[in-house]
């Protein structure tokens, strides 16, 4: 059993991280025989901010320098979740946040339920239910009566100094939100939620949030058009290479619309799918076209990039961004909104700015897999299977199954044409996050990336593994199918981390790419199976 | 005699106490404004709920009729409630402590009940018949088995929370506290069987209460042995504590369930929008923004961002 590191030295000030990860600790990778060694943080890094965590820093707070700014830190965030706890302050979340202060009988259930907490060799500070009780405690004591009455009879020890600050906003982007632990606890408490509420207090208080979330992320996005930094520009040039991309491939001419008015869809994309993977949204327009759909892309900035990041820190900064993907969308005059293969925009888009959108702005939205399922669904397509005949497994990325409810269509696609299509287990609502989610895909700062491919994804790597388990080293390629952005880059971080590309040909791609490669009227390969990117 | 009077008077002003605050407490949650969407996946009132899946799985989902399928949501929230599903399936060891505890203290309230019953007999003089003999030992056996439940139950959870080495560390002396609370009154009810094995002083002291009798001093009271006393006051003790803890989650499941994972109802269904949603939405983008960050824009409405 790992360390375990008591409350009480949460608000240890120290330069050494109260625990580290060691490669013995973890979860073991069977068929893995080695991996790179973990390495620890140049000192560089650890004398100007702070990785007294774990060793690792996903937003690097710069260390207080002097007395004043430990105390202004300490007191901002008391303000702040003080203000997060009031319904006009959060009215966004304060009820379910509340009730997950108040409830929690520390049963422990949750803890194996955590796939962070779990990979990590049951470190006790990833636990669910340890950085909710940090929280807590400081709630307790501050906010309710029985707190301030009785001390730690009822909160326990805590000390809410600097560093219990800092190492909190830290803890809470070592969760992926993935929201496994609130399924399975008997009380229905989120602690996923808890963690995007500390997320929420240092960033709309104290302005503190990883930069590729927001300075990178949500702001550029705003400001440009993207997260990615492309501007209208940029976006209709690179329509235009794809246009050519899909004739050289296929040799089909397609003619990819944007900005057509009045059309019955509009179809958005996460814009890093136009930069890292074209052949996904190359393929939608294919399969659109061929569908005889009705259907546009948006060339104003933010309408051809539908990633929405305040989905995982920022309730402002979700609003914003969801009333322009809406407002793009009254002005182009489309029918409904549709969201590409990308698991937090679906439910950004779909599922929580529902309740952003009064009778006079509303507009219908949803996610692009059932209707690509209908598509295949009513032989809209020439489909041969055998195209695809090799294994294929299929990630289920939690915004779209447990966040979404968006299960079987994918499945009944995949049923059609992959012959070779295994389930990982668990899967469907029960999935493990890839180590991606809640942003933790585009966060690369710091020694951030070793800690995500090492213990976050740990799990699905495993499952990865074990999906392919008959095949793996038969030299055969595989296919990871994930119908998600973000899920992809998590995916082919780790596949280049642990080499499983070099040593198991395991390659990954989304759901549409599976689709356009069963296409009888597409002669040549439409996946890659030579290449890894 | 003024003993009895006492003690009436504490579970009076007890039993009315845990009401009001309880009503008060359940009120501060449902007050509360209604919050963005944050389902969680199998939603059970969803037609699609058996496979995880739900109304988004449909294209064009907002044309279609989204059946609200209650009596699913009602089995799955009486797994819940009786048999503790989720912990039965993620902690078995703490399941089975948990299970006896929970459904013990189920027995004890559907006893008092039967005793409750048991004492409008005896306001009404009624000591035979065959409902009254059904009422008599329905009362026995929930007693007993109520109590002997409760009690190994709770006992089992102190001695699980203090031995677990993964969350022990993490518990408060009041999560101890709560747990030692109940099991004490269920010593002291274990000590009441030796004076009251029938439960027929527990029944004439409910009927004293019922009656208003209990309010007024020098009304002739027959006197309970003192395990009896003992109890009511702890029962009325922890009556007074109950609305102020976490024991009352209860409640709280009431919300983090329906009204937090199981809330995934569109504004929009089979193409109609749902106007009452859209004027508390409404009322919701009045508020003003109380955030200090510098891309916050403090003062602002939540319509004007
Ligand atoms: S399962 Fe729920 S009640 Fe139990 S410790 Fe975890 S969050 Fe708390
Ligand atoms: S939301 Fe997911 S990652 Fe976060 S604590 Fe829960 S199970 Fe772990």
């Amino acid at each position: 059993m790992s360390k375990i590191v008591d409350p009480k030295e949460f608000s240890r000030e120290s330069r050494e991280p109260l625990i580290k990860i060691k490669l013995e600790d973890l979860l073991k990778l069977e068929g893995l025989k080695e991996e790179p060694p973990i390495k620890d943080p140049p000192a560089a890094w650890t004398q100007r901010y702070d990785f007294t965590l774990d060793g690792h820093a996903a937003v690097g707070i710069p260390i207080p320098k002097n007395e004043e700014e430990k105390r202004v830190l300490v007191e901002k965030f008391l303000k702040g979740l003080e203000k997060d706890l009031s319904y006009e302050g959060n009215w966004t979340f304060a009820q379910q946040f509340k009730l997950s202060l108040d409830y929690c009988v520390k049963c422990g259930a949750c803890e194996e339920a955590c796939p962070i907490y779990t990979a990590s060799g049951k470190q006790n500070i990833y636990s669910p239910l340890y950085r909710s009780e940090i929280l807590r405690r400081v709630y307790r004591k501050h906010f309710t009566t029985a707190g301030k009455l009785f001390g730690t009879l009822v909160t326990g020890d805590i000390d809410e100094n600097w560093q219990l600050i800092t190492r909190l906003i830290e803890l809470s982007y070592r969760c992926n939100i993935c929201r496994r632990c609130a399924q399975v606890c008997p009380i229905g408490i989120d602690n996923g939620l808890i963690a995007r509420e500390i997320r929420k207090i240092a960033s709309q208080e104290l302005g503190i949030a990883p930069k590729e979330l927001h300075e990178k992320g949500t702001v550029l996005q705003l400001k440009v058009g993207s997260t990615t930094g492309m501007n209208p520009e940029g976006f209709k040039k690179i329509v235009k290479m794809m246009e050519e991309d899909i004739e050289s491939k296929t040799g089909l001419r397609i003619k990819i619309p944007v900005d057509e008015k009045g059309a019955d869809i509009l179809l958005i994309h996460n814009a890093g799918e136009f930069l890292s993977w074209p052949e996904n949204p190359e393929a939608y327009a294919i399969i659109f076209e061929k569908a005889g759909l009705s259907w546009t892309l948006s060339s104003e900035p933010v309408g051809y990039d539908s990633v929405n990041y305040g989905v995982w820190y920022d309730d402002i900064q979700l609003a914003r961004i969801a009333k322009k993907h809406v407002e793009i969308a009254h002005k182009l005059g489309v029918k409904r909104i549709v969201v590409g293969e990308c698991g937090h925009a679906t439910k950004a888009l779909v599922v929580t700015a529902e309740r952003l959108l009064t009778k006079e702005n509303y507009i219908p939205r949803e996610s692009v897999i059932p209707i690509l399922a209908e598509i295949v669904d009513k032989g809209k397509l020439d489909l041969d299977p055998l195209k695809n005949d090799f294994p294929v497994t299929l990630h289920d990325p939690c915004n779209i199954v447990r966040l979404s409810g968006i299960v079987e269509p994918q499945r009944k696609i995949l049923k059609k044409i992959a012959p070779r299509f295994r389930e990982m287990e668990p899967h469907g609502v029960c999935n493990y996050c890839c180590g991606g989610g809640s942003g933790f895909a585009i966060i690369h700062s710091y020694n951030f990336d070793q800690w995500k491919n090492k213990v976050a994804s740990r799990m699905k790597v495993k499952q990865i593994l074990d999906a392919f388990r008959q095949e793996l080293n038969d030299g055969s390629f595989k296919y990871v199918c994930a119908p998600c952005s973000n899920c992809k880059g998590e995916i082919r971080d780790f596949i280049s981390h642990y080499k499983l590309w070099d040593k198991f040909r395991i390659n990954y791609g989304g759901l549409a790419e599976l689709v356009v490669n069963a296409m009888n009227e597409v002669k040549n390969p439409f996946i890659q199976k030579d290449e890894f990117h | 005699m003024i003993l009895a009077n006492f003690v009436a008077y504490a579970a009076y002003l007890s039993f009315v106490f845990c009401v009001v605050m309880t009503i008060l407490k359940v009120s501060k949650y449902a007050r509360a404004p209604m919050h963005l969407r944050w389902e969680l996946y199998p939603v059970p009132s969803e037609e699609e709920h058996k496979h995880g899946g739900s109304y988004l799985e449909r294209p064009e989902w907002w044309k279609t009729d989204i059946k609200e399928e209650k009596g699913s949501e009602l089995i799955d929230m009486l797994k819940e409630m009786i048999f503790i599903k989720r912990l039965y399936n993620s902690k078995r060891t703490q399941w089975y402590f948990s299970f006896l505890f929970h459904g013990g203290i189920y027995l004890l309230l559907i006893w008092f009940v039967a005793i409750f019953i048991g004492s409008l007999f005896e306001l009404l003089k009624i000591t035979s018949g065959i409902i009254f003999t059904v009422f008599f030992y329905a009362s026995l056996v929930l007693g007993y088995m109520g109590i002997f439940a409760t009690f190994i139950g709770a006992v089992g959870l102190i001695a699980l929370r203090a031995t677990d080495k993964r969350t022990n560390y993490l518990s408060a002396p009041v999560d101890y506290f709560n747990l030692s609370l109940i099991s004490l009154i269920m010593l002291s009810m274990v000590f009441s069987l030796f004076y009251d094995p029938y439960f027929n002083y527990a029944r004439s002291f409910l009927a004293y209460l019922i009656s208003g009798n209990g309010l007024l001093i020098y009304f002739k009271q027959p006197a309970l042995p003192v395990t009896s006393y003992v109890t009511i006051l702890l029962v009325c003790l922890f009556l007074l504590y109950l609305p102020f803890t976490k024991m009352t989650h209860f409640l709280g499941k009431y919300f983090t369930y329906h009204k937090v994972q199981w809330d995934s109802r569109p504004n929009m269904v089979a193409g109609r929008f749902d106007e009452k949603k859209s004027e508390l939405i409404k009322k919701n983008l009045e508020f003003t923004v109380p955030w200090d960050a510098p891309h916050a824009p403090k003062g602002k409405k939540w319509n004007e961002i």
